[in-house]
This record gives structure tokens, sequence and C-alpha cells, in this order.
């Protein structure tokens, strides 16, 4: 039972995270404008609609566009701050610097975007694809910061000892030690700021401008109800996120290949 | 050397003071005034009373506090949720099997937080498929009300917040020394003794990121409580949403609530971090 | 990294590392920008309008931008209050030049300073629209007109055909027992409604040099509404959600704009409104022009053109569900349609428009109310 148990575990799991998403995939066959149930009739004309909407393609394009650059820009920020902070000697400045590095993720979602709306005018920003990125980095930096900095913390002080009595410099030691024991906290770091910025609303609506990103589309059509049009743009990335990542993965396991064998 | 030191820390500290500090300025002087936006005729006045008002009122003040307690609640079930999950991935599923089982849990959060609330509701109404599968079975003759109440807000948070708490904890899990926990049985000890003499302590960096993040993004989340809470459900973050919201001029109150929430959220997690700091383990 | 081992030379399939999907995605993400580059504004210009969704029909559109050459570019809100933020945050340089304004809310974009009057010299067609909407005291500001009235949104009392009977006309049905747990409202516009029930004056008009009245009346409506908590199930906001309340059959009852069920009545739910004996409050969805616009001609040549024809005002009330406020329009709709889109003379009877000067004392008194009916 108990060797069987972490695969229902698991199986439980994608169960229910999926399952909401099953339904709104069902509705959005339904041939009435209306998502619930009972459905009246089957139809693909919503999905048609979708994939013939310029709009919702380069909202689409967009969103994914900000997600990859803000996600960059984060890590960078995310990562250098989290050095910064393990290599300050006094528990005070550290504290300083973390709480100032955490800001973003505590100011509620509406006060940060209004601020950075105000103040990307100071700095001469236009709202576009520029400003959303950068107010993107600034909201997915601190998940960096905590997520890299929990596993820095973790990291034997004698790993980077013994590289240095070994003759290497620092920069060695970072590329060498420091980064392929931060590579996990990396990548999960990396994954939250790609989803947070993709889901993003409301740092998407006040720093773009006429291209919105796809939430912001989204919450725009929503004026006139939940439509089977939005379910059905949903469940096509729903759709196209399992093709690109299943794929993916399949590819790394095909060139890791030789390795295991 | 000290230059170099110096100025491997100007980046951070210039990143924070003009990314993360400097647009917060604005908000602060608005959160002194008394109206804005305000007529042009209006002669501003600056002064603490925002901030008074929050302190004075039981109002608000009882939504700060239902804020506080629904974020740790949030942060509790998550980690209950996610841990054994992170574990069924990272420790009992072969190696070669992970990836494809983590991106498989990772596609649903790529489909947009409104969208999936909106889900949850055609899950978890009285004519959804819950309701309607129990109905068929025979197993309730009226509909269970399951939405806009505690359960559907806590079902609705978990879901939205799940993977900020199983990454950070899947992270830590996988890089575990499986040799640790070969040794422990070695000696003789049984899987529970493994798990929490073994396993937790050194996932207790995971578990602090993860709970930090989780306890963040409840108290600051806007979208869940409003479309899945009842009525008597009104968080904080609600109540600074309906100041920006009003048309009474009101965004000194909401800027003046929302440092308030600041302070709050980086005091407890600040708590929380400093719970879950270790010495570094020596191997 | 490559291991130097014959078996990866002879490499099966792409040699996908992480680098290179770094490089890729990091290339991605540069060229990206480039490649959603707006096109350059053609000799005739831009027109910039925020708007809800469906307050430009899509065949007008089509057919603007083709008569006149001018670019439409559209920026979608869909409620007044991230609207009015957005717009207060950039009234330095205003990105927009015309915005969707509810007259409930107009007179905080007039002191917010975001909108300018209407030079209604300028529009041709101005005596298309029903003069029962341009001559009302809600969007004219000391004189000024503020703005142009397109679309009529009334509140009304939506039930369930098949949960609530007898087919309710009085605010009254909210608080039977029978239904309670079942019902929903926007608590702002309800205390209105509850005001009317208790036989106040919902639109403040008559308060306006007596503030202890006007406070004395909202507050027994409050009053009313904390008493009778039991009822409702929730308070929404967004029609979105008030459409999923009653297509989940979780509300049977409940306080809404009639646009909001436009699409569900059409699709044949169980599903109709009414506006109840007591009356009920209404305001016009209005285009009004940003303060600093810059791209003024345009936007009113646009007001002209949508002004032109009777039947753009039909299609207005088909893409955005309301009234519109062409005279003629009801002309182009067919019977379902104007059932559903229709306000009929008994109706019109019934409605109570909010008028300007009421609004500051209004919005004091309404929002302090709300959050105590909140939290008690």
């Amino acid at each position: 039972m108990s060797r069987r148990l972490p695969g229902l575990v698991y199986r439980g799991a994608v169960l229910c995270l999926f399952l909401p998403l099953a339904l709104i995939a069902l509705t959005s066959l339904n041939r009435q404008p209306v998502v619930g149930f009972p459905i009246s009739g089957l139809t693909l004309e919503w999905y048609a609609a979708v994939l013939a909407d310029r709009e919702i393609v380069r909202a689409f394009l967009l969103s994914c566009a900000a997600a990859l650059a803000s996600t960059a820009l984060a890590l960078l920020a995310g990562l250098w701050t989290s050095l910064a902070v393990a290599s300050l000697a006094s528990p005070l400045l550290r504290a300083a610097l973390l709480c100032g590095a955490c800001l973003p993720m505590v100011t509620p979602g509406i006060v940060s975007a209004i601020s950075l709306r105000i103040y990307i005018r100071l700095l001469g920003i236009d709202p576009g694809l520029g400003a959303i990125v950068l107010g993107h980095a600034i909201h997915s930096a601190p998940y960096v910061v905590i997520v890299v900095g929990a596993r820095l913390r973790l990291m034997p002080a004698n790993l980077a000892e013994a590289a240095r009595s070994l003759g290497a410099g620092d920069v060695r030691i970072f590329r060498r030690v420091t980064l392929p024991w931060l590579r996990p906290a990396l990548g999960a770091a990396a994954v939250l700021a790609l989803l947070e910025s993709f889901d993003d609303f409301l740092r998407s609506f006040f720093l773009g401008g006429y291209r919105p990103t796809l939430p912001v589309l989204i919450y725009g059509r929503l004026f006139a109800g939940l439509s089977p049009e939005i379910g059905a743009a949903t469940t096509l990335v729903l759709a196209l996120t399992m093709a690109v990542g299943l794929s993916a993965e399949w590819l790394f396991r095909r060139a890791r290949a030789p390795k295991d064998s | 050397m000290r230059i170099t030191r110096a100025l491997f820390l100007l980046g951070p500290v210039l990143w924070v003071a003009g990314a993360n500090l400097a647009p917060l300025f604005e908000m602060a002087r608005i959160s002194l005034l008394d109206t804005y936006p305000a007529a042009p005729d209006h002669v501003a006045r600056h002064s603490l009373d925002n901030y008074v008002a929050f302190l004075t009122s039981p109002i608000y003040r009882a939504a700060f506090l239902r804020s506080i307690s629904f974020a740790g609640l949030a942060t509790l079930l998550a980690l209950l949720l996610a841990y054994p999950l992170a574990y069924a991935i990272a420790i009992a599923t072969p190696a070669r099997r992970r990836l494809r089982r983590l991106l498989l849990l990772i596609a649903p959060f790529w489909t947009g937080e409104i969208v999936r609330i909106f889900a949850i509701m055609l899950l978890l109404s009285n004519r959804g498929a819950v309701n309607g599968i129990l109905r068929w079975a025979g197993v309730v003759g009226d509909p269970l009300p399951l939405l806009y109440n505690p359960f559907s807000l806590a079902f609705g948070m978990v879901y939205v917040v799940l993977l900020a708490m199983l990454l950070p904890v899947y992270a830590a899990l996988e890089k575990l020394p499986r040799e640790l926990l070969d040794a422990a049985a070695g000696l003789g000890a049984g899987a529970w003794t493994r798990f929490h003499r073994v396993t937790l302590p050194l996932t207790r960096e995971g578990i602090a990121a993860g709970s930090a993040l989780v306890f963040l993004i409840s108290l600051g989340t806007f979208a869940v409580p409003s479309i899945l809470g009842g009525a008597d459900t009104t968080l904080f973050s609600m109540t600074i949403g309906s100041m920006f919201a009003s048309s009474a001029g009101r965004w000194p109150l909401g800027a003046a609530f929302g440092l308030v929430l600041l302070a709050s959220g980086l005091g407890i997690a600040a708590a929380i971090a400093s719970a879950g700091r270790q010495a570094a383990p020596s191997p | 990294m490559r291991e130097k081992t014959g078996q990866a030379i002879v490499s099966r399939g792409p040699a996908v590392t992480r680098r290179t999907v770094l490089r890729a995605a990091g290339g991605a993400a540069i060229v990206a920008p480039a490649v959603l580059r707006a096109r350059p504004a053609s000799a005739a210009g831009v027109l910039n309008i925020t708007a809800y969704d469906g307050f430009i029909p899509p065949a007008f559109r089509q057919q603007f931008e083709k008569d006149t050459g001018i670019e439409l570019r559209v920026r979608l809100a869909s409620s007044q209050a991230p609207e009015l933020n957005l717009l207060v945050a950039e009234r330095e340089h205003p990105l927009s030049d015309l915005c969707t304004v509810t007259g409930n809310r107009i007179h905080q974009f007039v002191e917010a300073q975001v909108i300018e009057p209407l030079d209604v010299g300028r529009l041709r067609n101005w005596k298309a629209i029903n003069p029962l909407y341009t001559e009302s005291d809600w969007i004219a500001v000391e004189g000024a007109t503020m703005a142009v009235p397109l679309l009529v949104g009334a509140e009304v009392l939506v039930y369930n055909t098949e949960k609530v009977k007898p087919a309710p006309d009085s605010w009254e049905a909210m608080f039977d027992p029978r239904y309670r747990g079942k019902t929903a409202y926007v608590i702002e516009d309800f205390l209105q409604c509850t005001m009317l029930l208790q036989g106040a004056d919902p639109t403040f008009a008559s308060y306006v040099d007596k503030p202890e009245e006007a406070a004395r009346a909202v507050n027994a409506a409050r009053d009313l509404l904390i008493k009778n908590k039991s009822q409702v199930l929730k308070f929404y906001e967004d029609g979105a959600v008030l459409q999923q309340l009653l297509i989940g059959e979780d509300v049977v009852l409940a306080q809404a704009y009639a646009g909001t069920l436009a699409k569900l009545i059409l699709a044949g739910r169980p599903i109709r409104l009414v506006i109840p004996r007591e009356g009920s409050t209404a305001f016009v969805y209005n285009f009004a022009v940003v303060r600093g616009a810059a791209n003024r001609d345009n936007a009113y040549r646009f007001l002209d053109a949508l002004l032109a024809y009777p039947d753009i005002g039909a299609a207005l009330s088909r893409s955005a569900g309301y009234t519109s406020t062409f005279l003629g329009a009801e002309a182009s709709l067919n019977e379902l349609e104007r059932a559903t889109f229709l306000l009929t003379p008994e109706q019109l009877k019934r409605l109570k428009f909010l008028s300007y000067k009421g609004q500051k004392l209004s919005s004091e008194l309404i929002d302090r109310a709300v959050a105590e009916v909140e939290a008690g």
C-alpha cells in the first residue's frame, strides 16, 4: 500500500488540478455563448474564432515575450541580490537588504501597479512592452531572492573553501561551484517567475499601451461575461503548454540517453 | 579588492533603491493627503489621519486580522498538500520520469488565474460538476453549498498558490543526499524516524522559502477572495482595492492601508525566514 | 556540455542542451519587440480609445477605418475603477483620446480632471440622440455637456423563473425568507434600491442642501441590509460573476444591471428581469473626450460617425447588451432583441436617473455605508 501511495498522491493531484480546466474545455464546446451546464449542443466554432482572432494570438505572443524577458531580468537581479545578501557580514545589513529586495512581494498589487505607472513617467519610459517587462521583473525578483537565498544558505562552506585552496578565483568558484549548486533553485525560481509574468494582470494593465497581454485582453472581454471563446483560448494555451513542455522533456531525455546507458 | 566588493554590492543596492523603494515614495506621499484625486479647487492637507483611521476603526482592523489568519491558514494547507506531492515526485519516482511528472503538474498554472477561478465555479456550483455527480449517483438530494464560503476560498487559494510551495520544497527534496537516508535505514531507523529526523530537517530551508512565498502571496491576493469568497469573508486586500475603486477620492486611505499591509508582511516574512535559518550541514 | 565519447558525436537527433534553449529564448525575447512593433501610423492618423468591450461594434469599426483611414486603437477596460485609476495615473501625458464614462461616476472624472467638456457644435449628428438623455442633468455640468450618451443601463431585479414564484414586482422580494442565502447584489447599488423601497431619494437630488436628511436615509437603508445579511450569498461587483452565479443556480434572485443578463436571456436560460414598482435607478454609458487628447479632431469625427445612423445604435445594443439612446434604433431589432434591449414606456417611467449635483454627497455617504454593510 505504502509503495503505491506516492503514485496515488500524484495522480490525485493531477486530477484535482486538471478537472476544473477540463470543465472549461467542455463548456467551450457549447453552442450557446454561455459557460455553464447543461450544454445545449456541441460546436468547434469558438476554437475557430480564437485561432482566427489576431488580437488573441498577438496578445499570447506578447505575454510569452514579456515572460521570457522579465524572467531573465528577474533571475539576474535576484541572483545578484542573493549573493550580495549572503556576502554581508552584519546580520542587520543582511536583513535590511533582504527586506528591501522583498518589498514588491509584500506590496498590494494595485498599489504597486499604480506606483509603477507614475514612476515610469518620471524615468521617461513609455508604457508598453518595455515597461511591462520592467514591472514584471520587479515583481518576480523577490521570488528569485527567496528561493535562491534558501538554497544558497544550505551550501556547505567548505566547498568554496576547498576550491579556493586549490587556487580558484572568485569567478571560477562561482561558475564551477556555486552556480551548479544553485541550479535546482534557479530552475524553480525561473518557473515561478515565468508563471507570475504570464499570469499578471494588474501591472500589465497599468503599464501597457494599446497592445494587451493575454490576461489583460481576457479581462477586458469579461465585461460581457465569461464566454466559450475565452474558454477555448484557455484550453488552447493549456494544450500548447503541455505539448511544448512534454516534447522539450522528450528531447532532453534523448540528448541525455547516451549518459544513462 | 574593496572596490570590487563595493561594486558587487552596488548593483543590488541600486536595484532595491531604484526599482523597489523609489516607486513607493509617490504612494507614501499620497497616503498623507486627505483626498485624491482631488478637485482643482481643493487645498491639500497632509497628515497621518489615514493611518490613525486604520488603527481606530474596528472594521478595517477586523479585515486586516482576517487577512493575516487567512494567509497563515493558506500557508499551512499549501504545505500539507504540497509536501507529500513533492515527496512523491522527488523521492518516490525514478529519476527519468521526474521531469515529465513535474511538467504535467506545472502545465495547468499557465492558463491564467482568472479563468482558473471561474473554472472552480464550474466545479463547485450548485449546477457544477461535483454536485452533478453527487446527485446523479444519488448521494445527495439537494446540491451541497460548496461555493462562496470559507471552503471555496481555501480551495481556490491553494489551487492558485500550490506551485509556490511545491517548487521550493521539491528543489530541496530532489537534492537530498539519498545516502543519508540509506545510512539511516541501515542503522535501523523506521520510515517515520527517517522522515522526521533526516528528511524534514534537511528540507527546512525549502519549507521556509515556500511558506514565505505562499504567505506573502496570500496576504496580498485579491482575485480569489473577491470572486470565490462569501458575504462575510472580506479581506484587507479587498478593502484596499475598494479604496482605489471608490467614487469618493479615497486613494490616500488605500495607499496608507497598502503601506500598513506592506510593513506587516515584511515583519512576518522576516520571522518565517529566521525560523527557517539553519547552519549549513557539513558532510 | 557534450561528452567526448564516440556515441555523442554520432548524436541521435538535435543536441538540445540547456544552453541552446536559453540562447533561443533570449534571442526570441530580443527579437520579439521588433516583430510585435506597431505598424507606422497612416496619414490620417490614429485614434486611441479606452472603452468597454462591445462599445464599438466591429462592423462599424471596420467601415470607419476604411472610410477615413484613421487607425483605431482600443484599450479594453471592464469597470470604471481601474479605468479611472489608469487615466489619473497617466493624467500628465494621456494615452487615450476617448474613454467610456458612466453617468454615475462622471463627477469623479470631472474632479480628477481627466475629461474635458464636449464641443457639441462639432457634432452634426447630436440630434440623433433622444433628447431625454442629452438634456438631462447628469451629463451637464455647470452648463457644459461632458459626454455623449450612448447606452442606457438600468438596475433591475433578476430572477430565476423556475425557482422564484410568483414573479416578483418589488425590491421587497430580496428580503423574502424563502430565498435566504440565495440572493446577491452590488452593495453600492442595492443601497440605493433599498432607499427607493423605503421611500427615500436615491438620486440625492433633493438632499443637496440637506446633508443630515441624506445621511439618515442612507443609514436607514444600511441598517436594513445589515439586519438581513443572512439573505445574501455573495456581494459581487462584476457582471461576469453574477452570470456564473445565475447559471450555477447558486443564486436565484439578484440586483443586477440589465445588460449583464442579455446574453443569458437570449441563450434561453430561465432568467427574467423586472423593474420593480418602487422604481429603479438608471445611468447612461457615455463616451467622453480625454483632457489633453492628442487626436481631438479624429475623436469628433469618430463620434459623429457613430451617431450617423440609427442602426448603429442597434448594433451597439447587440454588441454591448444595453438599450441604445439613439432615436429610432429599435427599428432594426427583432422580437427577442426588443424584449431584451428595449425599455418600454412603463419601464422608463419607473426609472430615476442619477443626478450630477447629488453625486458628491452620495458618494461619500454611500462609500461609508458600503464598508459598514460589508463588515456588519
